[in-house]
């Protein structure tokens, strides 16, 4: 167990213990006067920390006579014959055991592994676990990935149900696609709403960055909620259509001061073949089918993919320091990681900062939370050269020693490819981002009400963003055309976002009626702003710098851009409990945006949801022997969704740049006379919210005594009045793609969670935890789109040629589903090549092969997922691992595709391209890109990490030795790189790598 | 306590204080209201009117640009998608690339998803929006409530004359080329219904007459903005083709335009190709140019793509024609940086001028051969077909344009040489109004321009329609009129032949449904009410 894990649980216990040392001993002060035979004592330690744990209820089983253990953990108590005691407390194990003659007996306790008591971080608040009423999974340092892992949210790729985290693509510090329960829009977003330490924060990139959350270390997060259904994120409002993830960091606890560091170094290498020919099979091959080329061909034998990566090393150090005492704690730490790509000349530095207090003051009636996350992160970008490292042809050398290239081999054709190693070595793109978030929270509790408290957050998120990118002149020899001598671009962005809440808790316990309640309600207040500017040279001279960017060049244009946005917001939530069995959760926030028109700014999202803690029924008592709890729940709620650009309601009109005037006549000098133009923009003045309504049913289990608990859940969701950027009629408005709400669309699903503690030994102890899920996607509304041979509004460009679409959005198919021609096959099982009429099938049946006879097919979407999750220790070693699978989810190899056929071979007017191995296969002489041979199954199972720590406790100190395996295996049948492609089109993506790790971290 | 409750009132004061304002704006824009009380906004929209017809958007040569159907910014040029859907499709050009569709185009085998039809239409629907919105900006009342002066009123109605000329030129093409369209006269959000084609037709003709005395007379109003010599050869053009349109012959309004344009005092250039250099803005024989700037009216369409996508092969190689080392041949020659190895033409348009492209009888004929072959094995192979380098980026006395890679060469809309021809022809199909001799000696003046001498005129007997729709080869070829002529001879599908229409190297005859080009399929899918031309 790491050593994260067990603050998190003192915590939460400390707090507890105190309160059941009073109720206990006030409930115990009468029992005690029952004269009795003889007296038992002893000590109840926690086996975790062997330190004593007071407020222990130790009672003799059928009676009410009983004690609770001291400050120290130990107790007396006098016994009858055949007494059986029974050691209980809030949140560890239940211990029953027979007294015999003894007269010590010594007792420790297990937290208990369903953890009911947990609290968990919901939206404004936190509730315990136990009367949680919506879909919500909870992650703790525990199950966290390992690895070289930059940002939070990969944390958590394979732990939550439902959840699917993808990287895009293996790029040092890059992105992720993150969905919850699939796809909820089309053209809007579909990413979830992050929240750090109650602030939601902004997930748009600045420039020169790549992921906007690495500026937070993951190492400073103690746990990760996520809420899935409307019932939990509605108090989120417009925002939490996609779910919501709510990231805590760590604090500091009372006790004295703990230094930890972590440090960490990393080796990653590029694994896979990504299926071009080798340079004696493409000699070959032009013999055979372009033997006119055979001269051309150079005398060199290079491996240009070998040519562009690398193996590539990482590094992270790390020391944290917190404490505090009872009044008072922090938490601060230091990170550094950098973070080296494997296609060369990738880089990832970031150094985070972080620092938080929490203080209770005025006899802790004021709580003030201080929370300050800062990132400075450094990039350098690669070229994404992996398509033109397959594609560049394998005889010419990486170097020829021509002075006029820098040395470099490079094709004199105007429109060849560039030498990828030449892209790489000259193209210099770098960027900086700098982040820091800190809010500030205080929660008084008035003095003159009990029970009401007022809270109030502020916070402010500030992301800068510079890039820098030089494309020299050295580079650009021989392309000719537009780019004939370069580019340097330099943009700097700068986001900023504040928040403003003010609300009011109310707590109460009725006893009277058996009952409890608590009920928040407040105001929120939420601005972005994004600025921009930069500047663009073009034609450089050589020996183009930075530092004289205007020396003999062209200024191509300056940008500035601005814009803003809003939210105001009004929400309430009321939980309440009825005889602590029956639980009612009902949230409503109003939302203000001020991304729509004056007619549709406000929207109302309420939701509602029960819960029934079967388990406290008198009559689940005789089946208490199968389970250890059970509850159900059923939520409902409509949620929204305003993740579009700015400004796309507003009629506007925009006057043109410099270099795109219109001569009107002259001026008095005689020189032209240029106007600037004036544009009114596209939009569609009445968009409005898409919402999503949502019914969650689930049901909360623990059987054999806690050892296995989980939950499963159904849910369906409905998004109407979906914003999608789509045609409009020609015409009748002054755009042509505008976003608007344009119809329905559905996911529905089952998921199921399991947590099992499969070994629980001293020395040995296996725990897993395995979830799966299933969600169908499809869409049931499009407007205006019901004619019957209405083909669907094309989606998912394709690379290979200009303007192609292989998927389509159509009503009862789901979103984004393939749409190709089936491919025919002789006997040998080949792909035929021929005429379209003898490859293609004539699927309507009108005896021509047209595009009408591409047929939609499958859906980039997983159909299920499932993730696996073991923790093995054994004495002083331990062994996590973390496998993932994806199932039913479609890849169109683009790659292959755009490369296999071999007319490609002589493409260029002059130059030589390598080609695809899948043209061997499929003897395609041209293109054939909606030929859905390409179309693959790319289920997969996924090994994603695997840690082995050998951990030592010395006096002072604890060291912990790890080492952890990334991206160890991939079990598919997909014939490209990576079948892990979030929108189903592999196509020059960055490769993922295997990476291996050999960490420290030291306690003290 | 009493901190705690300033803070607490101070939150609270922050909280009503921000209140709820969501009215937020970008910097930059400007909303109708905020933008019009500036008279020279109007100017501004104006040139967006014109510029539609050159430039792709709002940056150039390209970002930000008007149209988002198709994924090449490049391919939205007006001019560009225009030229191919003239010329591609016909014997006078063809195109090397392999975009999905560009074949097509040449091949006859569109579909309603091809994406230069696609593109073609929606750029001539969003020139009708823009010139829509600008009318309904500038009404008289609307310039009275935004407090514009009477200068700038009479300025004004001008600018509002010339609008609904560009929506009219806008919709001659979308009935030429579509045929079955809507008639869309305001911003709405109602879906609108195809009309016939005579109430387009109709709608021209009437909105010309309305606008012909508002508009500035011939050759006075500022260089590149329309003027009634335009407005006389858009309805010459359109009486010329009546009969495709709407069944029903104009020939005599026809020769009434072109009489006026005649008659406007506008004269041949001495040189022809000098109709076609980065000079042509000097020229007395054009009538209407859509404008281009290599530093200041930059796009990837117009004579941009002419000029360079004609470039290839041996034109680009550095060696001159006796094998020497020629540095910079392309610049030198034709003032661009380098060809785009695209278009080239048939050998039915090379045959118009002769059999030997080497030494054309018809010096009119701009073609490079060296290293071209006359016949076309591969579409896809430049070397194929011979090279026509008719527009340069070069002026008449051999300057280079003030762009490497973005041409200063304006694109000759309307000309006199057309007006004469149209003249001619429109006599010869019996229109009122002319002579046969005036006729003949409007085709001898192009034929003499072009000899520099007598030598190659024709007499009486020579001038007849056939005759007149080579000339038109010879005269307008590349200039973005061969598929209306054709069309109305009758000879662009189910007649005439040219090497790989119908797909076939020799060329084999189309359907003649495909004289007009089908509805785009998006436009079908955004609006049920569409109906798809017929055939398709």
């Amino acid at each position: 167990m790491m050593n994260n894990n067990r603050t998190r649980f003192r915590m939460a216990g400390s707090r507890l213990k105190f309160g059941m040392l009073l109720v206990s001993t006030f409930m115990l002060i009468g029992s005690n006067l029952h004269a009795q035979e003889r007296t038992v004592s002893g000590r109840v330690i926690d086996v975790s920390t062997n330190e004593g744990l007071p407020g222990t209820a130790v009672v003799v089983k059928g009676t009410t006579n009983g004690a609770v253990t001291d400050i120290d953990g130990n107790y007396k108590l006098s016994v009858g014959e055949n007494a059986i005691l029974v050691f209980s407390f809030v949140g560890y194990k239940t211990q029953e055991i027979v007294v015999g003659n003894q007269s010590t007996i010594n007792i420790s306790m297990e937290e208990d592994v369903s953890q009911l008591s947990e609290v968990v971080v919901v939206g404004y608040g936190q509730i315990e676990k136990k009367d949680v009423t919506g879909s919500i999974a909870n992650i703790d340092t525990k199950e966290f990935n390992r690895g070289v892992i930059t940002s939070p949210e990969r944390l958590l790729a394979g732990k939550v149900a439902g959840v699917q985290i993808t990287s895009n693509g293996g790029e040092p510090g890059g992105g992720s696609f993150i969905r919850i329960r699939g796809a909820t829009s089309l053209s809007a977003s579909s990413t979830p709403l992050i929240v750090i330490d109650g602030v939601p924060v902004d997930e748009n990139r600045v420039a020169g960055g790549r992921n906007p959350l690495n500026f937070v270390n993951p190492s400073d997060i103690s746990d990760i909620t996520v809420l899935k259904d409307a019932s939990a994120s509605a108090i989120y409002g417009s925002r939490a259509a996609n779910g919501v993830i709510i990231i805590t960091t760590k604090s500091g606890e009372s006790g004295k001061i703990k230094i930890n560091y972590d440090g960490f170094y990393s080796v990653s290498t590029f694994i896979g073949d990504a299926g071009q020919l080798s340079p004696n099979n493409f000699r070959a091959t032009v013999a055979n089918k372009a033997p006119q080329r055979l001269n051309s061909l150079g005398n060199s034998s290079t491996d240009w993919v070998k040519e562009v990566t690398q193996p590539a090393t990482g590094l992270k150090q790390m020391l944290s320091v917190s404490g505090g005492n009872d009044n008072h704690n922090f938490y601060t730490s230091v990170n550094y990681l950098k973070n080296d790509g494997v296609l060369k000349t990738s880089e990832n530095n970031n150094v985070n900062l972080s620092l938080k207090y929490n203080g209770k003051l005025l006899n802790d009636n004021l709580k003030v939370k201080v929370n300050a996350k800062y990132g400075s992160i450094k990039n350098r970008f690669a070229a994404n050269v992996m398509g033109t490292a397959m594609g560049f042809d394998p005889t010419q050398p990486v170097m020829d020693g021509n002075p006029e290239t820098g040395g470099y081999y490079q094709w004199d054709v105007t429109l060849a490819p560039r030498n990828p190693v030449a892209t790489l070595d000259l193209i210099d793109n770098r960027g900086e981002n700098n982040r820091i978030l800190g809010n500030i929270e205080l929660e008084y509790a008035l003095p003159f009400i009990n029970g009401l408290s007022v809270k109030s957050n502020l916070s402010t998120d500030i992301s800068n963003g510079v890039s820098r990118y030089l494309n020299p002149r050295l580079l650009n020899i021989h392309t000719g055309a537009a780019a004939d001598s370069g580019r340097y671009s330099n943009y700097t962005d700068k986001r900023t976002s504040k928040l403003l809440e003010v609300y009011g808790i109310y707590k109460r316990e009725l006893e009277s009626i058996d009952s409890k309640i608590d009920v928040t309600g407040g105001y929120s207040w939420q601005g972005f702003e994004f600025d921009s500017e930069g500047y663009q040279v073009i034609r450089l001279e050589n020996g183009f710098t930075e530092e004289t960017p205007f020396n003999g060049t062209i200024l191509e244009e300056e940008d500035s851009v601005f814009s803003e946005n809003r939210l105001i917001s009004f929400f309430g939530r009321v939980n309440y409990q009825f005889k602590d069995k029956y639980l009612l959760t009902a949230n409503i926030r109003r939302d203000g945006s001020t991304r729509f028109g004056e007619n549709n700014r406000w929207g109302i999202f309420p939701s509602l949801a029960l819960g029934w803690r079967i388990m406290d029924e008198q009559w689940m008592e005789s089946l208490s022997g199968v389970f250890s709890d059970l509850k159900f729940r059923v939520g409902w709620g409509v949620i929204g969704n305003q993740g579009i650009d700015d400004y796309l309601y507003l009629p506007l009109y925009t006057p043109s740049e410099n270099d795109a005037q219109y001569q009107f006549g002259y001026n008095t000098d005689g020189s032209p006379r240029f106007v600037s133009m004036i544009r009114p923009n596209g939009i569609d003045p009445n968009i409005k919210w898409e919402e999503t309504e949502t019914t969650n049913i689930g049901l909360d289990f623990g059987i054999l005594d806690g050892r296995v608990y989980g939950s499963v859940d159904y849910y369906i969701k409905n998004t109407t009045d979906l914003l999608s950027e789509i045609a409009f009629p020609a015409g009748i408005t002054t755009g042509d793609v505008i976003v608007t709400n344009v119809g329905e669309m559905e996911n529905k699903g089952i998921e199921l969670l399991l947590n099992s503690t499969i070994i629980d030994k001293k020395d040995l102890q296996f725990s897993a935890t395995f979830n799966i899920a299933y969600n169908k996607n499809t869409i049931k509304k499009l407007d205006n789109s019901n004619l019957p041979d209405f083909t669907g509004y094309e989606v998912g460009g394709i690379s290979g040629n200009v303007g192609q679409n292989i998927q389509v959005l159509k009503v009862g198919y789901a979103a984004n589903s393939f749409r190709m021609y089936k491919q025919i096959y002789d006997d040998n099982g080949n792909p035929v090549f021929g005429t379209q009429a003898s490859m293609y099938e004539d699927a309507n049946g009108d005896s021509v092969v047209t595009t009408l006879d591409r047929v939609i097919n499958k859906s980039p979407d997983p159909k299920i997922m499932m993730g696996l999750t073991t923790n093995l220790s054994y004495k002083n070693f331990d062994l996590g691992l973390t496998l993932r699978s994806s199932l039913g989810n479609y890849v169109y190899n683009n790659v292959s595709s755009s490369q296999g056929f071999y007319g490609r071979i002589t493409e260029g007017s002059g130059n030589n391209n390598n080609i695809h191995e899948s043209s061997l296969a499929t003897n395609f002489n041209t293109m054939q890109l909606f030929s859905d041979y390409y179309l693959e199954d790319a289920s997969f199972l996924k090994l994603d990490n695997i840690t082995l720590g050998y951990n030592k406790a010395f006096e002072q100190v604890n060291l912990r030795v790890y080492t952890t395996f990334q991206n160890v295996f991939t079990l598919t049948g997909y014939s490209g790189v990576d079948p892990e492609i979030s929108n189903g089109i592999d196509n020059n993506i960055y490769p993922r790598s295997l990476s291996m790790l050999l960490g420290v971290s030291i306690n003290y | 306590m009493r901190y705690i409750y300033k803070l607490f009132m101070i939150a609270l004061a922050l909280t009503l204080g921000a209140c709820t304002d969501l009215n937020v704006k970008p910097e930059g824009s400007f909303g109708a209201a905020e933008l019009f009380t500036n008279p020279e906004a109007y100017e501004q929209y104006l040139a967006k009117l014109y510029g539609s017809f050159s430039l792709t958007g709002q940056d150039g040569p390209h970002g930000n640009g008007d149209i988002g159907i198709v994924n090449d910014e490049g391919f939205t040029s007006y001019i560009r998608a225009y030229w191919k859907a003239q010329e591609i499709t016909t014997d006078e050009a063809v195109l090397s690339w392999t975009d999905a569709g560009i074949r097509e185009m040449h091949e006859h085998t569109w579909t309603s998803e091809n994406q230069f039809v696609r593109v073609l239409y929606y750029r001539i629907f969003m020139i009708i929006a823009y010139s829509n919105d600008f009318l309904m900006q500038s009404t008289p009342e609307k310039l009275s409530d935004n407090g514009i002066s009477q200068d700038w009123k009479d300025k004004i109605e001008i600018y509002r004359a010339e609008a609904r000329f560009l929506r009219a030129l806008a919709y001659w093409h979308a009935l030429d080329l579509f045929r079955n369209i809507p008639l869309l006269t305001t911003i709405t959000a109602d879906l609108p219904t195809q009309v016939a084609p005579e109430v387009i037709f109709n709608f021209i003709v009437s909105e010309l007459e309305e606008i012909e005395p508002i508009m500035v007379d011939p050759k006075l109003n500022e260089y590149g903005r329309a003027d009634k010599a335009a407005l006389w050869m858009l309805q010459a053009k359109l009486f010329l083709n009546a009969e495709v349109y709407i069944g029903q012959s104009k020939f005599t309004e026809c020769i009434t335009a072109c009489n006026k344009v005649i008659g406007a005092g506008y004269a041949l250039n001495n040189e022809y190709a000098t109709l076609f250099m980065a000079d042509n803005h000097t020229s007395n024989e054009i009538i209407f140019a859509l404008n281009s700037d290599g530093k200041n009216t930059q796009s990837w369409g117009s004579t941009t793509f002419l000029v360079h996508a004609a470039i290839g092969g041996a034109m680009s190689d550095d060696i001159d024609v006796n094998g020497l080392p020629y540095p910079d041949e392309e610049l030198n020659e034709y003032g661009v940086n380098g060809g785009w190895v695209g278009l080239r033409t048939t050998r039915t348009m090379v045959e118009k001028f002769g059999i030997d492209p080497s030494n054309p009888d018809d010096p009119r004929a701009i073609f490079f051969t060296e290293g071209q072959s006359i016949d076309i094995a591969d579409i896809g192979e430049f070397t194929d077909g011979i090279a026509v380098p008719k527009y340069v980026n070069i002026t008449s006395t051999g300057v280079l344009g003030s762009d490497g890679t973005h041409c200063d060469t304006d694109y000759p809309l309307f000309r006199l040489g057309d007006a004469y021809l149209m003249y001619a022809e429109a006599v010869l199909r019996g229109g009122a109004g002319g002579d046969a001799t005036t006729a003949l000696s409007y085709v001898n003046a192009l034929r003499e321009r072009a000899n520099g001498d007598t030598s190659g005129n024709i007499i009486q007997s020579d001038l007849n329609l056939p005759f007149l729709l080579d000339e038109r080869v010879r005269e307008l070829y590349w200039e973005g009129t061969r598929r209306v002529d054709l069309v109305r001879y009758g000879e662009f599908t189910d007649q005439g032949i040219w090497p790989w229409k119908g797909a076939v190297a020799e060329g084999i005859t189309t359907e003649s449904y495909r004289d007009i080009f089908p509805i785009p399929a998006s436009d079908l899918i955004a609006n049920p009410f569409m109906k798809q031309n017929t055939g398709y």
